[in-house]
């Protein structure tokens, strides 16, 4: 898998677009720490992390061996600190909140997801931010993640069956009773 | 026909494409609302999973300059990558000034926003660095939080000394009407630059002016220098041997003409710093907007990403006549028109597509393509990158969304950090890469510890990290 664009010739090109897999492991960093100020710092550690260990990398798909780096630093970051899963930082949140401009229904919806997002296990967020934003399959999931393909599809399908229950309860309690 | 199951119904939104399904989608209503809720609840994922994208929407130059550095790499020449988003290629046009490169990238955020001084030169200096080239340079990764600290103290230091009356001549050449923290901010951010050590005189920093293209027209755009100093080398600006400090032209992409817009890539403006021809030196401690400048003279060309201060004659011109005029630019967020083109690899253009401009987790705009493979044109308010505005929420910035191409039989394209100038026009150029199936093979379960491994299993060949 190369570069979508021009000739690029960056580090990791031969593995992919260098933007996609920074992209990726940002969001992922940015979703287990919940912290922004981390992002760039622990991106680029990972990054360099990534690179250093190439020599590593035994084939498969190589975006889920970054995701699976980012993963495990992260989690040896937030362990170092013994800090706590924290709530999503109040400035993103409060771009997330719906204000009185927002008319269009399912605006809320979005809203309502974004908080369903922030009751889900951290794995589980991190399973629908690698399978519905950036694609990655089920098999490339499981190996970032450590878990199998299977496991990893049923949280999928269930996290989603929260988040459809949880659309299809607002539909309902929007729907105006007839008769 | 058996109805599309959830899972089904997911896996279609997500780009799988059962040929013997479709038809019975586009018949069966339960089927078609089902698939209508999942493409509704994809669409409110990816917006509520890239929410934080003013938060993790990072400089990706710095990050491979990092990388560079300390992997003993050579910088890159001319590279340019036409990418952002996962599955797509996108060029942004006429995204303006704000924040988006030659490339179609943003930049860090407050990097170069001084102004260059361009001393002496003639306006039309010639060539300047491509701005592909110009970012390789390594410098400091942008650390936000350590940026805000140090915006904050500085500001707190900077407003005692205000209050003690104590002259900042350096400051006092940028500040203007505006107020002293954010014009200590621009001034730290150019020392974020990449010619960060270059010296300072008058308070002018120097930048090349491959960088000053790049930078946010929405920065301050100091343009005098105080004391009208004899200017400093740039690289592309020539021998020194004027007088005056131009405004940098960078603010004019907005002003891109229209054929270029179809280009692809912004060039980030131009570059080059309309370098006042000597009128102006010496008495011009003015400032003058970047918006001023843009509609004197517009950015300089850049075709093979080589750009040419072609037109800042005038501007510099203007800028030194202009005294002490002051603009200020318009804040909060930005307002975008533009439209999306969607095309499958091999160029076709692609209809049906759906469009979504989000940011912060709130739909901007929303359209599908038509036959052309164009949107209707879209018009909307970009908020304002939160990481750009920092602690100062009124202060200027470009505005950033989130655009997402969902197509059945695709993987769906989402680009980050578009970069968006107030008043721009934009058409991002989105490329669709086919769709592969979520799970092709049959999935065999790993040996169960202590058993013997089932018929047909085989390690996975991960992942060592």
């Amino acid at each position: 898998m190369g570069c979508y664009g021009v000739e690029c010739h960056e580090p990791f090109c031969a593995y992919g677009c260098f933007r996609e897999h920074a992209a990726m492991v940002r969001h992922l960093v940015y979703h287990i720490t919940r912290d922004p100020n981390d992002v760039e710092d622990l991106t680029q550690e990972i990054m360099l992390k990534a690179y250093r260990s190439l020599d590593g990398y035994r084939g498969g798909s190589f975006r889920a061996w970054l995701a699976r780096i980012a993963r495990n630093h992260c989690y040896d970051v937030l362990r170092r600190r013994q800090t706590d899963d924290l709530p999503l930082a109040d400035e993103v949140l409060a771009t997330v909140e719906p204000g009185p401009e927002d008319v269009v229904v399912w605006r809320e919806a979005v809203w309502e997801v974004a908080q369903a997002i922030n009751r889900l296990p951290p794995v589980d967020r991190e399973i629908l931010l690698l399978r519905h934003v950036h694609q990655f399959s089920y098999d490339e999931i499981a190996a970032a993640v450590n878990m199998r393909p299977g496991a990893v599809r049923t949280r999928v399908v269930r996290a989603r069956r929260k988040l459809a229950d949880l659309v299809d309860g607002r539909e309902i309690r929007e729907t105006p009773e007839l008769g | 026909m058996k109805h599309l199951s959830w899972d089904e119904a997911w896996e279609m939104v997500q780009g799988a494409d059962p040929g013997e399904r479709r038809a019975h989608v586009a018949d069966c209503p339960v089927c078609g609302e089902r698939l209508r809720r999942c493409n509704d609840l994809q669409r409110a994922l990816v917006c509520a999973l890239t929410a934080g994208v003013g938060a993790t929407g990072g400089d990706d130059e710095a990050l491979l300059a990092a990388l560079r550095r300390e992997l003993g790499h050579p910088p890159m020449v001319g590279a340019s990558v036409a990418g952002a988003g996962a599955g797509a290629s996108v060029g942004v046009a006429g995204a303006g000034a704000a924040g988006v490169n030659a490339a179609g990238r943003r930049r860090e955020p407050f990097a170069g926003a001084a102004p260059s001084t361009a001393p002496g030169a003639k306006a039309d200096a010639g060539p300047v660095r491509p701005a592909s080239k110009v970012s390789t340079a390594p410098i400091r990764v942008s650390r936000p939080g350590a940026r805000r600290w140090v915006r904050a103290a500085v500001g707190v230091g900077a407003a005692a000394c205000v209050a003690a009356g104590v002259s900042w001549p350096i400051l006092q050449g940028r500040l203007g009407g505006r107020d002293l923290a954010s014009a200590i901010a621009v001034a730290i951010g150019a020392g974020d630059a990449r010619d960060a050590g270059s010296p300072v005189q008058g308070g002018a920093q120097r930048t090349d002016a491959g960088h000053g293209g790049e930078r946010n027209g929405a920065a301050v755009a100091p343009s005098g220098e105080e004391r009208g100093s004899a200017g400093l080398p740039t690289a592309a600006a020539g021998a020194p041997s004027g007088d005056s400090v131009s405004p940098s032209g960078d603010a004019s992409a907005d002003a891109l003409p229209a054929s270029r817009r179809g280009a692809g890539f912004v060039t980030g403006g131009a570059g080059h710093t309309g370098t006042a021809d000597g009128r102006g030196g010496g008495t011009s401690g003015s400032e003058v907007s970047t918006e001023q400048v843009s509609t004197r003279g517009t950015a300089g060309h850049t075709g093979s990403g080589i750009v040419h201060g072609n037109d800042s004659d005038a501007s510099g011109a203007g800028a030194g006549e202009a005294g002490s005029t002051t603009v200020q630019k318009p804040v909060g967020p930005a307002r975008v028109k533009g439209q999306v083109e969607v095309r499958a690899a091999d160029g076709t253009p692609l209809a049906g597509a759906t469009v979504t401009l989000s940011a912060g987790g709130r739909v901007l705009a929303s359209a599908r393509t038509q036959n052309d493979g164009q949107t209707p044109v879209l018009a909307f308010t970009a908020p304002a990158d939160p990481m750009l505005t920092g602690s100062d929420p009124g202060a200027e910035g470009p505005g950033v969304a989130v655009l997402t191409v969902q197509l059945a039989g695709y993987r769906t394209a989402v680009v980050y950090q578009v970069g968006l100038a107030d008043g721009a026009w934009i058409h991002p150029v989105v490329t669709l890469q086919p769709a592969v199936r979520a799970n092709p093979g049959r999935v065999v379960p790993g040996p169960v510890p202590g058993a013997a491994p089932a018929p047909g299993w085989t390690p996975s060949p991960t992942l060592q990290a």
